[in-house]
């Protein structure tokens, strides 16, 4: 991310709640969609309740795309398309949104890379304009590059290295991942954006970011008229790319043993995380996954909160979360075992109950109460005009449906008690496990 | 050309109209210039209903039937105060508030509120819950007999103190939580309620009765307000509140007084250590008089943005990020408080330029007092924040917190209707008057939370003799003490070599050989093996480390010079690492410093690790070696002094055992820190005086 406070655990748990759920009995997200002649895919939502618009592109790139021997690039990248363009001199970028009263902001996961501008709606063409520049002809000098190298350094300082547990997502996607670009985070090494030369930005600008590789969404107080013509105006010129965009096509071999580890380090309460592989985000079996971890960690009364923390008083926190990636991701579970407490204990009450998801499917009342939850969420989910925008954005981009922002609550509804044990027992299997500890060094000091 | 947001509209849809397929090229439009704005959109500001219950308790009302769901957030409003031995109470309530009441226990809360898809969190200071319409009766009368009826079961206080134990623990490497540590503690201090820090003791320190205190003194609905926003009738919710909190009784609340934050005199380091920190965690601040409703509110809010408290083309973020790349991110924060409000400015810089972030933080402060904004750097803060708040309103709540603030701090009724203009009228002179009247460059507390080694380099920042140094919980570590009378240098490094066999059974050795380990902080581990040869004539060391068996590292060297095999790459080392090793090499260096031309000093005594040592400085040239030596045993338990790359890098030792079949004492586990990693070597088997081949010092054998 370019800037952004930021707390892995919190973070994901919040994207466990928040992204799954869509819009139930509450008003539908409308929208319109077309794609321009370059192959620009455009997606608009028009909403006059406050006056404000949200700009969008996501460009389908992320750090699965790059080079074993560049990886970090996409981020890198994404610093880099705040430089400037031909026609914006370097620092421009943010001081004509900020002029205009707006933000503006970019991040980049495994997937894609996402960028955005939020202004008042009187400026939407320049959000536009911007966003136009950047994509026709962005300009990377030598300058930009080296200052923002070392901002990427600081930023990987600041949100891995020195911070509490930092290593624990790069080290359990390091772990679980031995063949898929998954296996790196999108901070990447710095030793390979160290070797990253201009030709090398050339090469990732022409090849990723072309209309035909990128949705442009846009939400807010718009006229859908008036926008596709300054859409028109601004973006159908841009050329295609027209080069094949590489993907990975490796699959992750199937774990055939538990991969187990201990990392020592400063921290003094012992972290267990396990992570199990499961499907792509978007089949059938991903929902019935993404119920089961609501099932174990869904608020407060959810299983594994009541008996690791609450009951047998093993941990601060316990819980589960999808990692859903395009490719097949994790689903990762987690405990902090209070002072004092053998962390192979929290591992045996954590495993204990995953074993009860695949012995007994969930009870009438634990459906139910996954039903509203599920409701609640659809219901007062989609409330900024940025979320909208961005979910359009993803839901196209990878399932080649924007229209799952009204429907995909009907797939996780459809999950029934027996399909959550059935995905516990297909997909929750020791063997293909991988269990880390992440220990105090008592040598290390305060 | 010059276009218009209207002439360009016309001419777009002009064209549209006139051809299925457009065909515009890059000459009809104008690339080289943003586009213009259309005209300003107008900002509607919703107002609430504000009603009030025969208890006291305020009701403010904000309907909005976009969905089918209501949110209810109650706020207490009472003055802070002193929590002295108890320090942390009022964090402990909030963990209680929701942990049981005289009829429904901890988890059974939980379940019957998340049963309804529902979510509610209380605290000491109110609560939030929200749930779709449908629900709103039954997740009323949980949450009010949470609020109501609290029993505070003895095992849940427990439970929650067992954890906020364990959080604790983690506080010492957690450089943000120190951070936040020590600028309560030091804008603050302990007699006022935003300088206590919750530690251990204070932690033991409450019990049941505190909470059940607190609840009848605070818990009242005279000083409650009851923000209702969503899918319901203003007449509704006041129904509803009377319902569920009508019934509950009226109370005195307690006003303390509070002693005014006091300034530090002429800028004071305040540092806090974290071993082995990759970066400082900076926040310069100072208690600044800055009330809600300041009549000079709109101007400060724009000098701190233009200073760098919003828009990213602020000075510190342009500064620090974008031109000198020292950090991810530095920003500064001003905002109202009705107690005392607090200035800070804040990055995380790496460690090396630390002195030269500092120096930019404090020529920003200066200059915008010193000199008067740029007009246009005015108008991007005046934008930014006139846009700030307009997304304010997207969220419904806003409406209901601006309600808020105005009762609660008496602002008047059109206070926010006005924020606008008030924003528009301020004037670069203003900003500067208030950059006066509010940040006081001489009276800062310059907080940095970091690796010991960046200590020297904060020095020139101080204004007193010897920067305060902290531990993680903001309190003052002790400082560095006189050594007893009679403490000598020689007397020191003697005592240490009598613990561990003797000066004479350490200078009469011909070699050693160690075998062992060395763990790295990201997990991996090596073998580790090490000859030394201590003849004056032919002294040489040889190192290896080794993986499954495997040699992975091997460095061999001797007088005339060195080698290092890598990853298949044998290079020469260069001359000066060499010399440094060789001079490294003697086990009874420490006794020979005075000959090898070292000026010696006793510093004095100080605590390493909560163990009081005693300190030794020797000096050569810009070489500087620093020593500390257990005042308990006299062991030698960490050094400091360069490393190959000419970084000073400090090394602990630790669990002292005999070795060997001299018995000789060395320990057994030896910790640095090397680019922000953690390194251990661990001593398994030592050989005294072994035979060494004729090859034992060459590459490889």
């Amino acid at each position: 991310m370019r800037f952004t406070s930021f707390l892995f655990l919190s973070a994901a748990a919040a994207l466990a709640s928040s992204a799954a759920w869509g819009q139930t009995e509450a008003r539908q997200i409308e929208f319109t969609e077309f794609d321009l002649d370059n192959g620009l895919h455009v997606i608009l939502h028009e909403d006059h309740s406050t006056p404000l618009v949200a700009v969008t592109v996501l460009y389908h790139v992320g750090s699965k795309n790059e080079r074993t021997d560049r990886t970090g690039m996409a981020h890198f990248f994404e610093h880099l398309l705040f430089e400037g363009s031909e026609n914006i001199a370097r620092g421009e970028f943010d001081s004509y949104v900020e002029n205009a009263g707006g933000i503006l902001n970019a991040n980049t996961t495994q997937d894609r890379t996402f960028y955005y501008e939020l202004l008042p709606s009187n400026h939407l063409e320049l959000g536009l304009w911007l966003e136009s520049e950047r994509m026709l002809h962005a300009k990377i000098e030598q300058i930009g590059i080296d200052t923002q190298n070392e901002v990427v350094k600081e930023e990987k300082r600041q949100r891995y290295d020195n911070q509490p547990y930092g290593q624990l997502l790069p080290t359990t996607m390091a772990m679980a991942y031995r063949e898929h670009p998954y296996q790196w985070t999108p901070i990447g090494s710095m030793t390979h954006l160290d070797a990253a030369d201009h030709a090398d930005f050339m090469e990732f600008y022409e090849t990723f970011y072309v209309p035909e590789n990128a949705t442009l969404s846009i939400a807010g107080d718009l006229d859908v008229a008036e926008t596709r013509t300054l859409i028109e105006k601004y973006f159908q010129d841009i050329p295609r790319g027209g080069r094949d965009i590489p993907r990975p096509t490796v699959i992750e071999p199937t774990r055939t043993a538990e991969v187990r580890d201990t990392i020592y380090g400063k921290d003094r309460l012992p972290l267990v995380v396990q992570g199990y592989p499961i499907p792509a985000q978007g089949t059938p079996d991903y929902y019935a996954v993404d119920m089961l971890n609501q099932v174990l960690s869904g608020g407060e009364s959810a299983r594994l909160n009541q008996r690791v923390v609450e009951n047998d008083q093993l941990a601060l926190f316990c819980g589960a979360f999808s990692f859903g990636l395009e490719d097949p991701g994790l689903t990762l579970g987690f405990a902090m075992c209070n002072m004092g407490v053998d962390p192979s204990q929290v591992e045996e009450a954590m495993n204990d109950e995953v074993e009860r998801m695949k012995r007994e499917p969930i009870s009438e009342r634990e459906l139910q109460k996954l039903k509203n939850q599920i409701e609640y969420g659809f219901v007062t989910g989609n409330q900024s005009m940025a979320g909208i925008a961005e979910s359009l954005a993803n839901y196209h981009t990878y399932f080649g449906d924007a229209n799952l922002i009204n429907t995909e609550i009907e797939r996780y509804l459809a999950v029934t008690p027996e399909d959550i044990q059935a995905a516990a027992q297909k997909y929750y299997l020791p063997e293909q496990r991988v269990t880390l500890y992440f220990l105090h060094d008592p040598n290390s000091q305060p | 050309m010059k276009l218009t947001f209207h002439t360009l509209l016309h001419r777009a849809t002009t064209l549209a109209m006139a051809c299925a397929v457009s065909v515009m090229s890059w000459g009809q439009i104008d690339r080289s210039k943003a586009p213009e704005a259309g005209p300003a959109p107008e900002l509607k500001i919703g107002t609430p209903t504000k009603l009030k219950l025969d208890n006291g308790m305020q009701v403010i009302v904000v309907e909005n039937h976009r969905m089918p769901a209501v949110s209810w957030n109650m706020t207490l409003d009472y003055p802070p105060f002193l929590e002295g031995n108890d320090a942390g109470l009022t964090s402990i309530v909030s963990d209680m508030m929701s942990a049981g009441t005289e009829t429904r226990t901890k988890a059974q809360i939980a379940e019957d509120v998340e049963f309804l898809g529902a979510s509610f969190r209380a605290n000491a200071k109110g609560f939030y819950a929200s749930s779709l319409s449908k629900h709103t009766g039954d997740l009323l009368r949980i949450v009010s007999d949470a609020i109501l009826h609290p029993a505070f079961p003895e095992e849940e206080l427990d439970k929650v103190k067992k954890q906020v134990l364990s959080g604790l623990a983690n506080t010492p490497t957690s450089p943000g939580e120190i951070a936040s540590n020590l600028v309560a503690a030091t804008n603050f201090g302990k007699l006022h309620p935003y300088g206590e820090v919750m530690t251990e003791e204070t932690l033991e320190n409450i019990d049941r009765q505190d909470l059940v205190d607190y609840h009848n003194t605070y818990f009242r609905p005279n000083a409650a307000y009851l923000i209702v926003v969503g899918d319901i009738t203003a007449d509704e919710a006041y129904a509803k509140a009377n319902a569920h909190f009508g019934k509950w009784l009226r109370g005195d609340i307690p006003f303390t007084r509070i002693m005014p934050a006091k300034f530090p005199t002429g800028n004071q380091v305040r540092f806090a250590a974290v071993e082995g920190a990759v970066q400082s965690t900076i926040n310069i601040t100072q208690p600044v008089p800055f009330p809600p409703g300041h009549p000079d509110a709109a101007a400060v809010q724009l000098m701190n943005s233009i200073l760098g408290g919003g828009a990213f083309s602020g000075r510190l973020m342009q500064n620090l990020r974008e031109d000198k790349a020292f950090t991810y991110g530095a920003r500064c924060a001003l905002s109202a408080d009705p107690v005392t409000a607090q200035f800070i400015a804040y990055a995380d810089v790496r460690s090396e330029v630390t002195d030269s972030a500092l120096v930019e933080f404090m020529a920003e402060i200066n200059r915008i007092r010193d000199e008067q904004v740029d007009s246009t750097e005015l108008a991007t803060a005046k934008a930014f924040l006139s846009g700030s708040f307009a997304r304010s309103l997207e969220n419904e709540g806003t409406v209901a917190r601006f309600a808020l603030n105005i009762e609660r701090y008496n602002l008047p009724e059109d206070h926010y209707q006005n924020y606008l203009q008030r924003i528009d009228a301020v004037t670069v002179e203003d900003i500067q008057r208030v950059a006066q009247n509010m940040l006081k460059p001489n009276n800062l507390n310059i907080c940095v939370v970091g690796s010991p080694e960046i200590l020297d380099k904060l020095r020139p920042f101080d204004a007193s003799e010897g920067i305060d140094q902290y531990d993680a919980f903001g309190r003052v570590r002790i400082p560095r003490i006189d050594a007893p009378a009679g403490t000598t240098v020689e007397g020191v490094v003697d005592r240490h070599f009598e613990a561990i066999g003797g000066t004479k059974a350490w200078s009469k050795l011909s070699g050693m050989t160690t075998a062992g380990s060395v763990e790295f902080g990201g997990g991996m581990s090596l073998q580790h093996q090490e000859d030394k040869r201590f003849s004056k004539k032919t002294p040489a060391i040889r190192t290896e480390l080794a993986m499954a068996g495997q040699p992975v590292m091997i460095r061999a060297l001797q007088r005339e010079g060195g080698q290092e095999l890598q990853m298949g790459n044998v290079s020469d080392m260069d001359a000066g690492s060499v010399a440094m090793m060789m001079d490294y090499l003697s086990p009874v260096r420490l006794t020979k410093m005075a000959k090898l031309g070292f000026d010696a000093e006793v510093l004095g005594q100080e605590e390493v690790s909560g163990e009081l040592a005693t300190v030794l400085e020797f000096q050569k040239g810009d070489v500087t070696e620093t020593y500390w030596f257990r005042a308990s045993d006299g062991l030698l338990i960490q050094q400091r002094r360069p490393s190959l790359d000419g970084t000073l890098v400090t090394e602990r030792f630790e669990m002292y055992i005999p070795f060997g079949d001299l018995g000789l004492k060395m320990p057994a586990a030896r910790t640095s820190v090397v680019a922000g990693q953690n390194m251990t070597i661990r001593v398994a088997a030592v050989t005294f005086n072994p035979d060494f081949e004729d090859n034992a010092f060459e590459l490889q054998h």
